[in-house]
């Protein structure tokens, strides 16, 4: 759709895709995989490595695991650590998440003895 | 295959509205309603609407008062919300002018409950907040604020496009089947489902995606009535 010269505003796509993710989480706060991907134009394989990241340093909940087999089977995740607009993104040395909302490290936790994390990532 | 995003007609028309108030004539008001039941994907349209213009998103509260609400804005634009009510619309005012935000209130229908404070001062500061900026402001709601909104004839008359989201229709679900599926979907089986689902999104996007994946397994060359067999589909649970 073409825009009027001199329109009184102008639309300022969000670029990066995780940001979208993230705009995306904040929103509708429990989430499967398959309802952030097509709204946030993000790519799987990007936005699994981002779920798996936000899991590990604390900012999601498992709300109900992985059901293997079933259409709707993902896992069910809960943001339970919304803590502002700017989306969180990981250190370079691979330790954590910086969270710029409160100028705060997040460091990835231990996988859990049961191995739960590795199974509802996975 | 990255996963794409449904251009219902519902996303249609808000995407077309959304474009109307960004061209709109100088000194025309740019206030749009988003309304609509759940389950219609008014929540998919908002977030993508969020991502297409980098607005300031915040969801009303039932505890909201004028300066709570003043606060949750300037939070969300990052910033210690300290000051007066006066000193923090100022932030709010400056950061939609100098990078061209609009402003996006979720959940709009805690302002208007009844017994509700501050109601109408909060209306006010949105209605003030768009004036002093231009920048769009979009109020999203249930399917009765419409109701509500038009009881205040002075808001109201400042809102310069109203959104219904609807239930889908048939060529919604056509629309729906040929994003999720690459497997040509029967007209015929999409007109059952269409049927069972009574236009809702989700359990169309679920049962649609189910076939897809047998689809693929069996290698069928088509989403059909044969191939299908009995026409029960999900229409329950997530």
């Amino acid at each position: 759709m073409s825009r009027n010269v001199g329109s009184i505003t102008r639309k300022r796509a969000v670029t990066d895709a995780r940001q979208r993710a993230w705009n995306a989480m904040r929103i509708l706060k429990t989430f499967t995989l398959a309802d952030v991907g097509p709204v946030a134009d993000i790519g799987e394989r990007n936005l699994r490595t981002y779920l798996n990241a936000l899991y590990r340093s604390g900012y999601l909940a498992v709300e109900r695991p992985k059901r293997n087999g079933h259409v709707n089977g993902h896992v069910v995740w809960r943001l339970t650590r919304n803590s502002g607009a700017k989306r969180p993104h990981p250190l370079r040395d691979g330790s954590g998440l910086y969270d710029p909302n409160r100028d705060q490290v997040y460091p990835y936790r231990e996988e859990a003895p049961d191995g739960t994390l590795a199974e509802n990532v996975a | 295959m990255k996963p794409k995003i449904a251009m219902v007609k519902n996303l249609q028309r808000l995407m077309e509205a959304y474009d109307a108030v960004e061209n709109r004539d100088p000194g025309a008001d740019g206030m749009v309603l988003l309304y609509g039941q759940t389950g219609v994907g008014k929540t998919t349209g908002l977030i993508h609407l969020l991502n297409q213009t980098d607005a300031i998103y915040v969801e009303a509260s039932p505890a909201w008062t004028l300066g709570s609400m003043y606060r949750a804005i300037v939070t969300e634009i990052g910033v210690d919300p300290r000051g007066t009510s006066a000193d923090l619309e100022r932030y709010i005012v400056d950061e939609m002018l100098t990078k061209n935000r609009p402003l996006f209130v979720d959940e709009l229908d805690y302002l208007l409950m009844p017994g509700a404070k501050d109601t109408l001062r909060m209306l006010e500061a949105l209605r003030s907040l768009h004036d002093k900026t231009r920048m769009p402001v979009v109020m999203v709601g249930m399917d009765k604020i419409e109701t509500k909104i038009k009881l205040r004839e002075q808001l109201a008359r400042r809102v310069f496009q109203w959104v219904k989201f609807v239930d889908l229709d048939l060529e919604d679900a056509r629309i729906l089947a040929d994003t999720l599926s690459d497997i040509p979907v029967e007209e015929r089986w999409l007109e059952a489902l269409f049927a069972a689902c009574k236009g809702r999104i989700a359990y169309l996007a679920l049962n649609l995606k189910s076939a897809r994946r047998r689809a693929k397994s069996g290698r069928w060359d088509a989403i059909t009535m044969e191939r299908w067999g009995a026409p029960t589909f999900i229409v329950g649970g997530r």
